[in-house]
């Protein structure tokens, strides 16, 4: 049952960002249990953890001492699924850009997406961390060389600075690898945790099975616990590609558990989509094992926790108020449907969340938040970019229509607002993707203090 | 199997077994109670309980209760044709387990939750380990080290990093 963490390829051996700080505190070490008088062995410590009624014990008890934390960290996996669902921390955002070659004019780079192609030559991904992000990672400044090292893979080390984020959830980022130099007529994807520095390379999507401008999303374990088990392994993921054939939009999805890509589904209701919504698309939201993506009027879902994806009705006919240009599409940490939209509020940002009722089938409009703090000229300064599910953390940019231009996190639950990064060229920044710690991680990194 | 018929037999017409404690006392009991520790259930299928089985990390006063715990349980499967029996004596195994388990110091508690692990007696295990989580749910990190007389070696920036980034799970 206890795998000793030192024989983890993702502890000690591993190149994630969490090993290097377990390795200095030495938090996963072996603690003597002996001691001369009763005490508990780890694996009977580990029985008694799973017993307790909510993750808050869980989390105070590894404060408690080092070996707790130790095996608190041991049995995450275990811990993680006996627990409800722990809360998220959004630790930051991956953004990806051109290189920046003589200042190439960022002016036009927003209305003029080009997707990548392989042909530009393109920066790192750089990470900005969060507040809470620098303390746990230990950098606080955006970094470019945040995977570098890359991840662990079959026998060797896997570089991820030539790549591109494309998802991220549940502590997995999905990444397009972009070879070097030359035209390349392949896509090739990879899912990597970089906490831990596991990395799982795709098989590659060749010639005709190419997809040239395709949207993404990502299914995990911690998605599939409460109604099937049978999946409940942290290392489950199962990616879903959305894209366009000549003259049909498709579905395929790739699963961890038989190490293949599906094959190809039609999308069977409404029009096939054209190049310039799918471009459009972004990360698909996950909701009980369904994918949706925001349309003009209504959702794109797409079922796909089963071996091939099918495409689902959206359960509420249409979305409200279609002002689709500055809108996210998201979930809510209680795992609700929700809808953000950002508007200017009296010369301030505001933002409103409208959730939907699954109950009442009705869309209910539940917070507003304008922040006195953030001044703009027009709704059209705001850039809502990402929000992460499991901590309630909006991540929107301010252009250059606002005093106070730059990238910010906000919680919708707080209120707080918090600045990540202070420059006028965030508004550009593209292949935007927040970042958040699973639950497995996130018990892992409490002996890491 | 063919040794059974010469073994000693009690009216219940199961073998009879000793356990045998670390401080060497001796305790007899049927195959039925015993079985229900995993580890000896599988002794009794290779046939190698013969001359006794001898629990090295358990002590006498220890396996006391752990013999009166399965002899209290090992009605359980028996009664389970006989519904009018099997009711009545559930209300006293729960008694009977509440009173087990409340009434012990933390030490034996701990000797007695190790005693199960070892002896893979998964109702015992179950019982007691959901007594210390029952112990432990709401407390701080404070009250648990006073209450499991655990010594803090965290330092004091180690803790107060550790509460700064879990702050939802010290909200009172």
């Amino acid at each position: 049952m206890s795998v000793g963490c030192h024989q983890s390829p993702y502890c000690g051996g591993g190149r994630g960002w969490l090993s290097p700080r377990c390795r200095t505190s030495g938090g996963f070490r072996e603690y003597d249990t002996g001691r001369g008088r009763a005490s508990l062995t780890d694996d009977v410590l580990a029985a008694i953890f799973t017993r307790l009624p909510n993750a808050a014990d869980v989390v105070r008890c590894a404060a408690t001492c080092r070996r707790w934390a130790s095996v608190v960290a041991k049995e995450a996996d275990a811990l993680s699924r006996a627990l409800p669902p722990l809360p998220g921390l959004a630790l930051g955002l991956f953004h990806q850009d051109r290189q920046d070659t003589a200042g190439a004019a960022t002016t036009n780079t927003r209305k003029r997406k080009r997707r990548s192609t392989g042909l530009e030559c393109s920066a790192p991904p750089c990470f900005v961390p969060t507040a809470s992000g620098a303390r746990l990672l230990g950098f606080n400044l955006p970094s470019t060389t945040a995977l570098r090292s890359g991840g662990q893979h079959g026998h060797g080390v896997l570089d991820l600075s030539h790549s591109r984020p494309i998802a991220s959830r549940n502590g997995r980022l999905v990444l397009e690898l972009q070879s070097e130099g030359h035209v390349d007529r392949s896509l090739r994807l990879c899912v990597c945790n970089p906490m831990m520095g596991d990395v799982a390379v795709l098989p590659t999507l060749l010639g005709n099975d190419r997809p040239k401008i395709y949207a993404c999303t990502l299914l995990t374990g911690a998605d599939l616990d409460l109604d099937r088990p049978r999946h409940a392994s942290s290392d489950f993921f199962r990616v879903l590609i959305i894209y366009n054939r000549d003259r049909f939009t498709a579905f395929r999805s790739y699963s961890s558990d038989t190490c293949s890509w599906s094959m190809e589904t039609k999308k069977t209701s409404g029009p096939k989509l054209t190049n310039w919504d799918l471009g459009k698309l972004g990360q698909g939201i996950v909701l009980h094992g369904v994918a949706y993506w925001p349309l003009k009027r209504t959702a794109l879902a797409v079922r796909f926790d089963t071996p091939a994806p099918a495409q689902v009705r959206m359960p509420p006919d249409g979305v409200p108020n279609p002002l689709q240009q500055l809108r996210l599409l998201s979930v809510t940490p209680d795992g609700k449907l929700c809808l953000l939209d950002a508007g200017n509020g009296a010369g301030y940002a505001s933002f409103v969340r409208t959730v939907f009722e699954a109950s009442t089938g009705e869309w209910v409009r539940e917070c507003s938040v304008t922040s006195t703090r953030l001044k703009v000229k027009s709704a059209a300064d705001i850039n809502l970019r990402w929000f992460c599910e499991n901590s309630g953390i909006l991540l929107f940019t301010l252009g250059r229509g606002s005093s106070n231009p730059g990238t910010f996190a906000m919680s919708l639950a707080t209120k707080e607002v918090e600045k990540l990064h202070d420059s006028v060229d965030c508004s550009s920044w593209r292949n935007f993707v927040g970042y958040e710690m699973d639950g497995v991680t996130y018990l892992k990194s409490i002996a890491c203090h | 199997m063919a040794a059974a018929a010469a073994e000693a037999t009690t009216d219940g017409g199961g073998k009879m077994i000793i356990l045998i404690s670390a401080d060497g006392k001796r305790f007899e009991v049927t195959e039925a109670v015993a079985s229900q520790s995993q580890l000896i259930s599988n002794m009794i299928e290779d046939d190698c309980t013969e001359n006794g089985v001898r629990l090295p990390n358990v002590d006498g006063d220890i396996l006391t209760m752990v013999v009166d715990y399965c002899n209290m349980h090992a009605g359980d499967a028996a009664a389970a044709g006989d519904t009018m029996k099997a009711s009545s004596t559930e209300e006293e195994l729960k008694k009977f387990d509440a009173e087990l388990v409340q009434a012990l110091e933390n030490p034996v508690l701990f000797k007695l939750i190790l005693a199960a692990n070892f002896l893979n007696i998964k109702s015992l295990l179950d019982m007691t380990c959901q007594r210390v989580a029952d112990m432990m749910s709401g407390k701080t990190p404070e009250q648990m080290r006073e209450t499991f007389s655990i010594e803090n070696d965290f330092t004091p920036e180690e803790e107060a990093a550790i509460r700064q980034e879990n702050a939802w799970a010290f909200d009172d």
